[in-house]
């Protein structure tokens, strides 16, 4: 009984830590990145964010809306569930995002502002400061906390896939705070009350969540990956061809970000291109966790625990619309409990494919 | 009690000059780089600061002070004090309200700004408003809040001493509300 008692769970040990790694130099790196980021920006936001508290808080309901949203569609971006085993990898990327790649942007904005304000006329400076600045400072500083995080976890973000959620919960982090500095700006600045000032600022900016921050670290973050010894290269890229992608993402990262603050083009223009650049990138970036799903069903179909999983399921996993075809077969042969089975056993063998515990039983 | 190495020491290191270097390489170059040039007032200089909605307002800075035009706003320094004005259109708000909420966006800028009673006008009567102290960490001043009804004008003087703070009075008294 004793034994049974302090046997380790197998389940525990059989996961590696993600992302409490105290024998690690990176967590300490991370740990104070995190308390300096978060010293920071409450030394330059503290006082403001204490006087606008009551109008962010009449606008709580709004904000978690916007939250609970972007982290939905944050998913989306994961249809092969490559990361759900390792929320508290994104929880991280998240809090880094929302405090150390901020207070880094503050800082790092500020200087070049004031670099490029010597020499561009204030008129062209008003213009153009945001674009000639942000896309590069920003993105920058989120790819940086992207890779401390990638390195942290790097026992277990070694995929394209990871890397570009990671990413994203990375841009997340800041573009909640980012947004939280621009409504607290705004209601301090408002002429009529601190709630219109916050809440017009929150409505501009739910209103261009799409794409923004989280969708322009993601695809940096995949650069930063392929950068990274820890990427599991099963696609056998060369290294200047990881080196040329990791640059054509990183270009991608910051031309929309260049395009969403740049005077030109008009909102919809800045909309149509930014989506096209995005969902290109996800699609053919996703194309290689497909391929990895679709190699890993096939090496470990036959051994626990796939070999529990009903083949049809199995065979209907690679694709969306493979999924949705054959939970609807089975609505129509045994209702909405079946469907709801097969979905059930869908997410479940993903979860097994991404988790290590297929990794450990190899074809 | 055995002591374990930190593992990953090189990849730290690494990260940690990435992290610095993102905001501390535009900080060094801003630093070591000349200050940006300020203009020169002369005598017949006059600027005009245009608020968001296009209403304008002409300022005149005292001879050979330096002065920063920056659209809707504008700062002016010289001896050993500097002004710090700031146009806003009303919109039908009241300049009271208003200027309450100037006060307190002051305030959490670390100027804190205290209306003392007085009244205080441009010379030729187009701007009128309250006048006010001001008060930061190194400096003291005076202040006023002016307005004709469509714009709201924020005027902050400070200096070092009583000597540098430019007088209110004198500051605002060239200023005119421009008609477009």
């Amino acid at each position: 009984m004793t034994a049974d008692l302090l046997d380790t769970p197998r389940d525990t040990s059989s996961r590696p830590a993600v992302v409490y790694r105290p024998e690690s130099a990176v967590f300490w790196l991370y740990t104070v990145a995190l308390l300096v980021g978060i010293l920071h920006v409450l030394t330059h936001y503290g006082q403001a964010f204490h006087e606008t508290f009551s109008a962010q808080l009449v606008l709580a309901p709004a904000w978690l809306a916007l939250m609970a949203f972007l982290v939905w569609l944050m998913f989306v971006c994961d249809p092969f569930r490559s990361v759900r085993q390792y929320k508290q990898g994104l929880v991280a990327g998240s809090a880094l995002g929302a405090s150390t790649a901020l207070a880094m942007a503050l800082q790092g904005n500020t200087q070049l502002g004031e670099i490029l304000a010597r020499y561009l006329p204030p008129d062209v400076y008003a213009d153009w400061s945001p674009a000639l600045t942000a896309p590069f400072v920003e993105e920058a500083a989120k790819a940086m906390c992207a890779a401390v995080i990638l390195v942290l976890c790097a026992p277990v973000f070694t995929r394209i896939s990871h890397a570009l959620l990671v990413g994203m919960f990375v841009g997340f982090g800041f573009d909640i705070a980012e947004d939280l500095t621009y409504a607290t700006n705004e209601a301090i600045g408002s002429l009529d009350s601190d709630t219109s000032g916050a809440g017009g600022s929150l409505l501009v900016r739910a209103l261009t969540a799409v794409p923004a921050h989280w969708a322009y670290t993601g695809l940096a973050a995949v650069g930063v990956l392929l950068l990274l010894p820890t990427f599991r290269n099963d696609v056998g890229w060369s290294r200047l061809r990881r080196v040329a992608v990791a640059v054509a993402l990183f270009a991608s990262a910051s031309f929309m970000h260049f395009v969403w603050d740049g005077p030109v083009p008009n909102v919809w223009g800045k909309f149509a291109v930014n989506i096209a650049v995005f969902v290109t990138a996800v699609l053919v970036l996703l194309r290689y966790e497909r391929r990895w799903v679709v190699d890993r069903i096939a090496a470990t179909r036959d051994a626990p625990p796939l070999a529990e999983v009903d083949p049809a399921v199995l065979d209907s996993l690679p694709t969306g619309r493979r999924r949705r075809s054959l939970r609807t077969q089975a609505r129509r042969t045994g209702g909405r409990s079946a469907k709801k089975a097969v979905a059930a056993q869908q997410r479940w063998a993903l979860d097994r494919i991404a988790s290590a515990e297929v990794c450990a039983h190899p074809g | 009690m055995v002591r374990t190495k930190l593992q990953e020491r090189g990849p730290a290191l690494a990260l940690a000059i990435g992290l610095l270097a993102v905001p501390g390489v535009p900080t060094v170059v801003n630093a070591w780089l000349p200050e940006r040039e300020w203009e020169t007032a002369e005598s017949a200089d006059a600027m005009t600061l245009t608020s968001v909605e296009g209403a304008s307002v002409g300022i005149d800075a005292p001879d050979d002070w330096q002065v920063q035009n920056l659209g809707d706003q504008a700062i002016l320094r010289g001896d050993g004090g500097a002004v710090f004005i700031q146009v806003y259109d009303l919109d039908g708000r009241d300049p009271g309200a208003v200027a309450k909420r100037l006060m307190r966006s002051n305030r959490v800028g670390d100027v804190h700004t205290t209306l003392d009673g007085g009244r205080i006008a441009t010379a030729d009567g187009s701007l009128s408003g309250d006048t006010c102290v001001a008060l930061t960490d190194e400096a003291t001043g005076s202040c006023a809040y002016l307005s004709d009804g469509d714009v709201m004008l924020s005027v902050i003087a400070l200096g070092s001493s009583r000597e540098s703070t430019p007088a209110i009075a004198d500051v605002v008294a060239p200023f005119t509300r421009e008609q477009s």
